[in-house]
C-alpha cells in the first residue's frame, strides 16, 4: 500500500515522457502559450462553422470557456497554458475560446449549449467530430494532467 | 449543433467531482482539487451589488494575516453586510470554506477564507485586495 502512491506518481512521469516522445516532430513552437484558432465573440464564424471545419479536416477541437473576472481562469491561464509540454500538444487542435465575460446573449446561450457551469470549462471534441464528454474538465488544472488529457483525445 | 448534446448530457459538477483527490493520491503529497467560478451564480445587477460590498469591506480590513491554509482578515464588526458578502462568495467560488465570527460587544470581526491542496493559490488570486491588500 505504502508503494502506491511512488508507483502511481513513477507511471505518471512515465505517461508524461511517453507523451513527449510521441509528440509530432517539428520545431519547437514559437508561442509562450497557448494560442486560439477563434475566440468567442469577435471572430466572423459560428461555433458550427468551426466545428464544420474541423471536422472536414480531421482535426481534434479543445473548447474552454473563460472569463476575465474568473481567478480560476487566470491560474490556469497563467500557469498551465504557459507550459511548454501544453503549447506543443495543443498545436494540433483548433482551439477556440468563448469569453463569457460580458454575459452577452451569445456566450450565454453558448454556455447553456454547452452545459457549462463552472470557469474554466474545457472540453473536447475528437476528430472525427464525437464529442468527448469524459475528457471534459471544470476548474484548475496542471500542466501534466492536462498534457496527458490533450493526448488522449484522438 | 447535432453533436452537443451528448456534451450537454454530462453534467459539469461530475468532472468536477471526479477530479477531487483520491485517498491514496493525498498521503503523502496531496493533489491539489480543481478550483472553479459559478458561472451562473451572479446576475448583473447582484455583481454590482457584490463588488460595491467588497469595496467596502477591503477599505475596512484592519488586519491581515496568511494562513497555512489560506488568509484571516480582520474588520470592524460594524460591517453589518458581512454575512451578505460572504454569501455571495460561497456561491460564486463554492470549493473553498469560509468562516465568519463576530467577537462578542460589538468587537471585531474575522473572515477566514481557507481550504484544501491548492486552495491557497487560488484565494490568493480570487480575493487577492481582500487577502493581500494589492
Amino acid at each position: 500500500m505504502t508503494a502506491s502512491p511512488i508507483v502511481g506518481r513513477l507511471a505518471a512521469g512515465a505517461i508524461v515522457v511517453g507523451i513527449a516522445a510521441c509528440s509530432p516532430a517539428g520545431p519547437l513552437p514559437t508561442a509562450d502559450a497557448v494560442t486560439w484558432t477563434a475566440t468567442l465573440p469577435g471572430d466572423p464564424r459560428t461555433l458550427d462553422d468551426l466545428l464544420a471545419i474541423a471536422r472536414a479536416a480531421h482535426q481534434p477541437v479543445w473548447i474552454e470557456l473563460t472569463a476575465a473576472w474568473c481567478a480560476a481562469c487566470r491560474i490556469v491561464d497563467q500557469g498551465a497554458y504557459r507550459d511548454p509540454d501544453v503549447v506543443r500538444a495543443a498545436r494540433r487542435f483548433l482551439t477556440i475560446r468563448i469569453d463569457t465575460t460580458a454575459g452577452d446573449p451569445l456566450t450565454t446561450a453558448l454556455a447553456t449549449r454547452l452545459a457549462a457551469t463552472g470557469l474554466p470549462t474545457l472540453m473536447f471534441v475528437g476528430a472525427d467530430g464525437t464529442p468527448l464528454a469524459d475528457r471534459r474538465v471544470v476548474g484548475t488544472i496542471a500542466a501534466p494532467e492536462l498534457v496527458a488529457t490533450l493526448a488522449e483525445v484522438r | 449543433m447535432t453533436n452537443f448534446p451528448l456534451l450537454a448530457a454530462v453534467p459539469a459538477m461530475v468532472a468536477c467531482t471526479a477530479a477531487a483527490a483520491a485517498p491514496e493520491a493525498a498521503a503523502p503529497e496531496a493533489v491539489a482539487e480543481r478550483h472553479y467560478c459559478n458561472l451562473h451564480f451572479f446576475t448583473p445587477q447582484s455583481m454590482a451589488r457584490h463588488l460595491a460590498l467588497r469595496g467596502t469591506l477591503v477599505a475596512a480590513v484592519t488586519e491581515r494575516r496568511e494562513l497555512a491554509t489560506g488568509y484571516r482578515i480582520t474588520f470592524p464588526g460594524s460591517f453589518r453586510e458581512a454575512g451578505e458578502f460572504v454569501d455571495g462568495i460561497r456561491g460564486c467560488c463554492p470549493t473553498i470554506g469560509y468562516a465568519l465570527q463576530f467577537a462578542p460587544h460589538d468587537g471585531t470581526a474575522t473572515l477566514e477564507i481557507s481550504g484544501g491542496p491548492g486552495a491557497k493559490a487560488f484565494i490568493a488570486e480570487e480575493f487577492r485586495q481582500l487577502v493581500r491588500g494589492q
